[in-house]
This record gives structure tokens, C-alpha cells and sequence, in this order.
């Protein structure tokens, strides 16, 4: 196995664990107030829409497009998915953004859903709604990384396979501790995640567009060092500029808290 | 059936559009730029590997620079 492709599935795998953990919080909430079985089903008809996403997009266009064209193609795609993560970190890290609050979102979530009225333990479309477009929409970032990496480098299963390891690992543990992964620091896996989308984006772009890098692959643990080292820096400028107090969170009360008065989560 | 159509329609470009522009279209302009950078440079041996680095980061740290801004702003 190839650096690169180690690379690739780090990238991969990040991505996906953060994604992973947004979506676990969602289905917590919804398997919580709605019940389990709508939960786990919306859960379960999202995971299977995304991969078939995969399989009708991503082997044609492994198969049938141009490999060049396709470099640039998802080159540009990584470039402006890793920039937007890189900015919004740089943001938080520097005390300009709130930090990704699972605790907040958990209690908004539960809060508007016990506010739909309740039906549960039997079939409930509200919960499965929640469930089902929680995972799609965290889900669909992923399978433009999976798509685009696993493309770019001919590498799908690979790329496939290391989100797969990562929502397994991440619902393995949300099972658990059976809650939302709050203590996952979600901000750090971003950044680095951002690093390596955008070292691959313009890597892949370059590569597509004729552009002979030194080295070739090795070019790209260089883009990574070179992006974290501009990262580290931005950060150190912007919180010298930190406004004088940090943008307001949601309340998130303590844990034990809303495990009591839900009733269903374990203390 | 035509009215879903639009509907799924809509929300399909709604999402190719917060996905590829959202908050930040400094950032999807700047990608234009690194294209069109990449294939005007690319029998430069040395200007290619330098110009899209350097544009990149540039593009990364105006943009962070304009939330900081922004979020001084709204304070």
C-alpha cells in the first residue's frame, strides 16, 4: 500500500468520523423521544441511499470519464470542500467561531421533537424523518470525499472501506456509552482533515491539469506540512484579533441532567 | 409529478449551491482562479508547483481574514 493511499484513507476516515459523530447525535435524539425502531430504520434507509450514491456515481465515473479531466474535476471539488473546513477551524481555533456544540444540538433536537407530539414504540414517521435526513445530509459530504479521492486514484474500495470503518467505529462507541460524542475533539479532526482535502484538492488538480509536481506523490505530504504550517500561523495571527468575548454557545447543561429527565439514557 | 420534479430539482441546486458557493464565494472564485492558473502555467516547471500553493494559501487566509472580520462586526 502506497503512502498516498494511506494518506487517502486517513483522510477518508477522518472526514467521516466527524460527520459520523453529527449524525449519531441526531439519531440519539430521534431513537430517544421517537423511539428506537423509527431511529435505526431512517438510520438504515439513509446508509443504504448513500451507498447506492456511491455505486451509481462513483464506478461510472471511475469507468467512463477521462482521468485527467476527472483530476481536475475532483481536484477542484476537494479544493473547495477542504478551504471551507481550513477557514471555519481557523475560525474556531482562533476564538472568532462558537465550537461544534453536540450537547446544544442534542437538546435542541430533542426539544423540537418531544414538541411533534409523541408515539412511541411503534412505527414513527416523524422520528424516522429526523433519523433518515440526519445521516443523508451528514453522509453526503462523505461520499463527495469518497467519491472524489476514491476517484482521483482509482481507489474506491479503499476509500469505501475506510468510512465504513470509521461510522462502524463511531456507532460502535455512541452504542457504548450510549450518547453523543461530545468529548470527540471534533475541531482538531477537522482541521487536519482540511489540510489533507485541501493538499489532495490542489494536488489532484495540478496532476489533472498537466502540472508536473517534484517528486510526484511525494509532493503531497509536502502540501500537507506546507498547509499546516499556514494553518498553525493564521491561527496565531487571528487570536491576537480575538474579538474581547468569544461568540455565544448554546447552554448545554450538564449530561447527568438530560439523561434524568429524558429517562432512557444511560446515566 | 412535475411539481416533485421541481421540488427535488430545487433542492438539488440548493444544495450544489451552499455546497460549492454557501458563505464563502471568495473561496469558490478562488478555486476558478487556481483552474484556470493550473492549465496557463502547466509547461512552467517551476511557476505551477510555486503560483498554486501560494494562491491557495492566499485564498485561505483573505477568506479566514473576512470571518474574523465579519464576526468582529456582529460583536
Amino acid at each position: 500500500m502506497s503512502s498516498a493511499t494511506i494518506i487517502l484513507m486517513l483522510a477518508v476516515f477522518g472526514a467521516c468520523s466527524v460527520e459520523a459523530v453529527e449524525a449519531l447525535t441526531i439519531v440519539l435524539a430521534s431513537g430517544t423521544t421517537r423511539g428506537w425502531r423509527s431511529a435505526m430504520e431512517g438510520t438504515a434507509a439513509a446508509l443504504v441511499v448513500l451507498a447506492v450514491l456511491v455505486g451509481a456515481v462513483g464506478v461510472p465515473l471511475v469507468h467512463y470519464v477521462p482521468i485527467n479531466a476527472l483530476r481536475v474535476l475532483v481536484g477542484a471539488l476537494l479544493l473547495v470542500l477542504g478551504l471551507s473546513w481550513l477557514r471555519k477551524a481557523i475560525l474556531r481555533a482562533s476564538g472568532h467561531k462558537a465550537k461544534h456544540d453536540e450537547d446544544a444540538i442534542y437538546q435542541e433536537t430533542t426539544a423540537s421533537l418531544r414538541a411533534g407530539g409523541g408515539v412511541r414504540g411503534r412505527r414513527d414517521s416523524l422520528g424516522f424523518v429526523v433519523a433518515f435526513k440526519g445521516v443523508f445530509l451528514e453522509g453526503m459530504e462523505v461520499v463527495l470525499i469518497v467519491i472524489s479521492l476514491g476517484a482521483s486514484q482509482h481507489k474506491l474500495a479503499d476509500a469505501s472501506a475506510a468510512a465504513a470503518a470509521a461510522i462502524v467505529l463511531v456507532s460502535a462507541l455512541g452504542l457504548v456509552v450510549s450518547r453523543q460524542l461530545s468529548e470527540v475533539p471534533e475541531n482538531t479532526v477537522k482541521t487536519v482533515v482540511g489540510i489533507m482535502l485541501t493538499s489532495f484538492g490542489l494536488f489532484w488538480l495540478g496532476e489533472g491539469a498537466g502540472v508536473h509536481w517534484p517528486g510526484s506523490d511525494l509532493a503531497i505530504p509536502v502540501l500537507i506540512g506546507v498547509f499546516a504550517a499556514v494553518t498553525a500561523g493564521t491561527v496565531v495571527l487571528l487570536r491576537t484579533q480575538a474579538p474581547a468575548q468569544a461568540p455565544a454557545q448554546a447552554p448545554a447543561p450538564p449530561r447527568a441532567e438530560h439523561a434524568r429527565a429524558d429517562g432512557t439514557l444511560a446515566p | 409529478m412535475t411539481g416533485r420534479l421541481a421540488r427535488w430539482s430545487k433542492s438539488f441546486g440548493h444544495f450544489w449551491w451552499d455546497f460549492l458557493v454557501g458563505d464563502t464565494p471568495e473561496l469558490f472564485l478562488a478555486m476558478l482562479v487556481l483552474v484556470g492558473v493550473a492549465y496557463a502555467l502547466r509547461h512552467e516547471r517551476i511557476a505551477d508547483v510555486v503560483a498554486l500553493p501560494v494562491l491557495a494559501i492566499v485564498a485561505l487566509v483573505a477568506s479566514a481574514w473576512r470571518g474574523r472580520a465579519r464576526t468582529k462586526g456582529q460583536a
